[in-house]
């Protein structure tokens, strides 16, 4: 991909055009940049993302577990690893949730 | 439901009585295969799945054909969905990820599709084939669309770090010691994002239609109760247009979701060391 940095040069250059024509229009506004109920969405995708992760890690440590010849061991060992990853990754999206939320008024924030 | 079959006319009926009765899968066109072996026979959910397509590709179509400076109606709709995704794949991949950008934007459109031409009413008297049908509210529809999702993420990931891509499971700041715990850690959360993916869309979509259908199996058992009680029908009735309201924005805002953590997954292959 390093052969069109004259296409994205020029891409950059029509934003800036864009965006120099949207500020001139008195009318202009601002792009939403959340949809409606974008708040219920996140909610709700913690809540399954918690669950599934419970499940699989459970269902994971159950089919190890077979293959070891001690299916309950394993789910037993399992489980709090699903538990822990369902922790973990409700934790990174509301930390990815909460910076997108405080860099909403930065309009360029890249990281 | 006795009473109601005597009552209602004979079209209503059907639809009445089973909630569950709007996700059956019928065959359209049968293709014979062996015994035991892989139906692949033209069902409605294939020709609800080419319904969207074909939409899809007439809207995009009308909306591109003659492009003007000043857009009318259709133009700016498709433009204002072009932005909406082409800034979803800016802000969370940067932009590296433009190369993403036409299967973002296909899965968006296919499943916001899926899940609003499903909210259609059926017109009454059709034969079962050509019942509404939502072919997001069926788990293996979903399934493949995150299948795709991951297996996009793994095969680019491993393309463009091989085996740096393990990173992913052994992330940076972690002390030595701690890794065996925190790899099995981070090998449940990823096997768990097609699963998440798959049930939250199909969950919601199967979810909405099973309300709209109780709700609206109230209103007529309400009318065809006699007396007083038919007098109560207006409240599942106001229940289940809130509901069908309500149904316009989990259509729009599933396909949100399944499209921005599509997004999320891939900023992952593009940098496996640091999420």
């Amino acid at each position: 991909m390093g052969d069109d940095s004259g296409e994205r040069s020029d891409l950059e250059a029509l934003g800036a055009k864009i965006a120099r024509a949207r500020g001139d229009e008195p009318g202009a506004k601002q792009q939403a940049s959340t949809p409606p109920g974008a708040g219920m969405g996140d909610g709700l995708r913690v809540a399954t993302e918690f669950v599934v992760s419970v499940i699989v890690g459970s269902g994971l440590g159950y089919t190890i577990g077979s293959f070891l010849g001690a299916p309950l061991v394993g789910l037993l060992i399992g489980m709090p690893f699903g538990f822990a990853a369902g922790l973990r990754t409700a934790y990174r999206g509301m930390v990815k949730a909460n910076a997108a939320h405080n860099e909403e008024d930065v309009p360029d924030g890249n990281d | 439901m006795g009473m109601i079959s005597q009552l209602l006319p004979s079209w209503i009926r059907p639809q009445a009585a089973d909630p569950m009765e709007q996700f059956e899968i019928v065959e359209i066109f049968p293709i014979p295969t062996g015994e035991g072996a892989i139906n692949l026979s033209y069902t409605n959910a294939s020709l609800w799945m080419t319904i969207v397509v074909l939409t899809a590709l007439l809207f995009f179509t009308l909306a591109t054909k003659r492009l003007q400076l000043i857009p009318g109606g259709v133009q700016s709709m498709g433009e204002v969905a072009y932005e909406f995704i082409a800034k979803m794949v800016r802000d969370t991949m940067g932009d590296e990820g433009r190369q993403f950008f036409p299967f973002v934007f296909t899965l968006f459109v296919f499943v916001f599709l899926c899940n609003l031409l499903g909210l259609l009413p059926t017109i009454p008297g059709v034969p079962l084939e050509l019942h509404v049908f939502t072919p997001t509210s069926h788990i293996i529809v979903t399934f493949a669309l995150a299948l795709m999702s991951v297996g996009l993420v793994v095969a680019y990931g491993v393309f463009k770090h091989g085996l740096g891509f393990l990173k992913l499971f052994a992330p940076a700041g972690v002390p030595i010691w701690l890794l065996p715990l925190i790899t099995p850690i981070e090998i449940i959360s990823f096997l768990s994002r097609p699963v998440s993916l798959a049930v939250r869309l199909f969950a919601n979509m199967l979810a909405g239609h099973v309300v709209l259908k109780v709700f609206a199996g109230f209103v007529g058992g309400l009318l065809t109760a006699g007396g007083v009680l038919s007098a109560f029908f207006i409240f599942p009735l106001i229940g289940v247009v809130g509901v069908f309201l309500l149904e316009f924005l989990v259509a729009f805002l599933q396909a949100f979701v399944f499209a921005i953590l599509t997004c999320i997954y891939l900023q992952d292959a593009l940098h496996p060391s640091h999420h």
